[in-house]
C-alpha cells in the first residue's frame, strides 16, 4: 500500500505489486526457462568470436604427432566452476586427441588435477584408442604457483619430476624431447580466478610463452585489455566459449558428440532473455512508483 | 533413473542446497557443512600426499637433508599459535615476501604496464583504437584528483563515468551468464544423470 498527498491509503496497483513480487516467483521463473529448453531443444544459433576462433587457430597449428611439440592445459580451478571450464577441457583434449596434437594437463591449484583427469576421462569416451603417456599426460600437483610457472621454462621434467600417480617422467615417453618452453607451442590456462595473470606475467613476459585462457564469464570482461595487447592470443569466455569451441570441433568434423556447453546454450539464452525482461519491469516499475510518489 | 548411488547422493545434496531457495533450513545447512569439510578435508589429504611425502619426507630419506632448511623455515608459521614464539613467524614471512616482491615487481610493471601502454598507444586509426584510447585518457582523468572536475576537465572526467558505466555493464551481462551457467549445469545432471530424462 502506498499513501496519496492526502494521506488516504491507495490501493497498490500493478507496478506497485510488481516491485514486491516474492522473490521465489523469479526463482521459479528461471527454473521453468532452464527446464523447458532442456527438454524440448530449440537449437538456437550460436555465433563463432573472434577471440574463441583465435584460440582454435593457436592448437590448430600445432604440429601433430610431433614429440618436440606439446600442449599444456593448466587446469586452474576447483569443482565451483566446474559447469564453466570442465567443457573447455573436453573440448581442448578432443581437438588434441582427434589432430594426434601432443597434450599434457597440470594444475597450480589443489583440486585441478583430479579435474583434469575427470576431463580426459570424458574426451576418451569419444577417442578410446588414445594412449596415457604416449599421446597424453597428466603431470604432479606442484606447490608453488609463480615458482612451478618460471622454472617450467628453465625444465619441465625436473618441475613435476612425476606424474599425477606418482611415476616418474622418464617412463613417459611423450616428454623425453620436452625440456621446456621453446617445445610447448601453446599453454592454454583454464581458470576462474586470478591466475591468467601469473601465466602473462612469468610465462609470457619472462619467457614470449602464447598463453591462452578458458575463463569464468564474471572475469571474461578483463581478459580483453590483455588480448588487445597480444599477451593473450586467444580465449573462451565462459560457457558460451566453451560451446563456441565445441560447435567449431563438429564444423571441422573433429567430434561427433554434442558437447555439454552447446546443450547447455538454448536455456541460457532464454533465461538471459528473461532476465532482460525483469530488468526492463523493474526500471519501469521504479519510474512509475517514483512519479506517483 | 540412475542406479549409482553416488549419484543419487549427488543428486540429494544438490536438491537440498537449491532448498535455499525457499528458505533457510537444516538440510541445506547440513550439505553446506558437508562440502566446507570435504573441500578441506580433500585438501589436507591432497597436500600430505603430494607436497609433504615427495617434497620432504622422500627426499630425506633419500639424504638430501637441504629440504629440511625451507621445512623448517615454513614450520615457523606455527609459531603464530604460541605466545612465546609468535615473534618468530616473522621470518617466514620476512622471506616469502622478499622472495615474492623480488620475483613479481619487475615482470608485473613490464606485463601490466610497459606492454599495456605499449598497446594503448601503438595502432592504426581505426574506429575502436579511437574509442578505446579516449576511453584509457577520460577514465584515467576521472581518477586524477588534484583539479576540480568543473568545465573542461568535468566533461572529460563525465565521459569517464560513462566508460565505467558500459564496463559494469558488460561485467554484469557476463556474471548472469556465469551464474545461469552452474544452474544450467545443475539441472543437466539432475536430468540427464540422476532422471535419464534428457539425452
Amino acid at each position: 500500500m502506498i499513501e496519496n498527498k492526502t494521506n488516504k491509503p491507495q490501493r497498490d496497483g500493478f507496478w506497485e505489486k510488481l516491485s514486491k513480487l516474492n522473490r521465489r516467483y523469479i526463482y521459479m521463473s528461471v527454473g521453468i526457462c532452464v527446464i523447458v529448453p532442456l527438454l524440448i531443444r530449440m537449437r538456437l544459433p550460436i555465433f563463432i568470436t573472434p577471440p574463441t576462433k583465435s584460440l582454435y587457430n593457436v592448437v590448430d597449428k600445432i604440429p601433430p604427432e610431433d614429440p618436440e611439440n606439446m600442449l599444456i592445459i593448466s587446469f586452474d580451478y576447483d569443482p565451483s566452476v566446474m559447469p564453466e571450464l570442465q567443457p573447455m577441457g573436453v573440448a581442448l583434449l578432443k581437438h588434441c586427441f582427434a589432430k594426434k596434437i601432443r597434450v599434457a594437463c597440470m594444475s597450480l591449484t589443489v583440486m585441478g588435477i583430479g579435474l583434469a583427469e575427470m576431463a580426459t576421462e570424458k574426451a576418451k569416451e569419444e577417442f578410446p584408442d588414445v594412449k596415457y603417456g604416449e599421446d597424453y599426460l597428466i603431470f604432479a600437483w606442484v606447490p608453488g604457483w609463480s615458482i612451478v610457472i618460471l622454472k617450467m621454462g628453465e625444465n619441465i621434467k625436473e618441475t613435476f619430476m612425476a606424474d599425477y600417480a606418482g611415476k616418474s617422467l622418464d617412463e613417459f615417453p611423450i616428454v623425453d624431447k620436452i625440456h621446456n618452453y621453446e617445445q610447448v607451442p601453446a599453454l592454454v590456462c583454464l581458470t576462474g580466478s586470478s591466475t591468467y595473470l601469473s601465466w602473462i606475467t612469468y610465462a609470457n613476459t619472462r619467457y614470449n610463452e602464447t598463453i591462452c585462457t578458458g575463463i569464468t564469464g564474471v572475469i571474461a570482461p578483463e581478459i580483453y585489455p590483455w588480448l588487445q595487447s597480444g599477451q593473450i592470443s586467444g580465449m573462451l569466455g565462459g560457457i558460451k566459449g566453451a560451446a563456441e569451441y565445441e560447435i567449431l570441433l563438429k564444423k571441422n568434423k573433429l567430434s561427433k558428440v554434442e558437447g555439454t556447453a552447446s546443450v547447455a546454450m538454448d536455456p541460457q539464452s532464454i533465461t538471459h532473455l528473461l532476465i532482460m525482461l525483469f530488468i526492463v519491469l523493474a526500471n519501469i516499475s521504479y519510474f512509475v512508483i517514483r512519479r506517483k510518489k | 533413473m540412475s542406479t549409482n548411488i553416488w549419484v543419487w547422493i549427488a543428486a540429494l545434496l544438490t536438491l537440498s542446497v537449491y532448498s535455499f531457495l525457499y528458505k533457510d533450513n537444516p538440510i541445506y545447512r547440513f550439505a553446506e557443512y558437508l562440502f566446507i569439510g570435504t573441500s578441506v578435508g580433500y585438501s589436507i589429504g591432497f597436500l600430505y600426499w603430494n607436497a609433504f611425502i615427495p617434497r620432504i619426507v622422500r627426499p630425506v630419506q633419500a639424504g638430501d637433508y637441504i629440504v629440511l632448511i625451507p621445512t623448517f623455515i615454513g614450520l615457523l608459521f606455527f609459531a603464530r599459535f604460541t605466545r612465546k614464539w609468535t615473534w618468530l613467524v616473522r621470518y617466514p614471512i620476512a622471506i616469502s615476501l622478499g622472495i615474492g616482491a623480488g620475483i613479481s615487481i619487475p615482470l608485473t610493471i613490464q606485463a601490466g604496464i610497459f606492454r599495456q601502454l605499449q598497446a594503448t598507444m601503438v595502432g592504426d586509426f581505426t574506429i575502436s583504437n579511437i574509442i578505446m584510447v579516449v576511453g584509457v585518457i577520460c577514465t584515467l582523468f576521472y581518477f586524477f584528483f588534484s583539479l576540480e572536475q568543473k568545465g573542461v576537465v568535468g566533461g572529460v572526467a563525465k565521459t569517464g563515468i560513462w566508460y565505467i558505466m558500459i564496463a559494469f555493464g558488460a561485467i554484469f551481462g557476463y556474471t548472469v551468464m556465469a551464474r545461469i551457467a552452474l544452474f544450467v549445469s545443475r539441472v543437466q545432471f539432475l536430468l540427464h544423470d540422476w532422471l535419464g530424462i534428457i539425452k
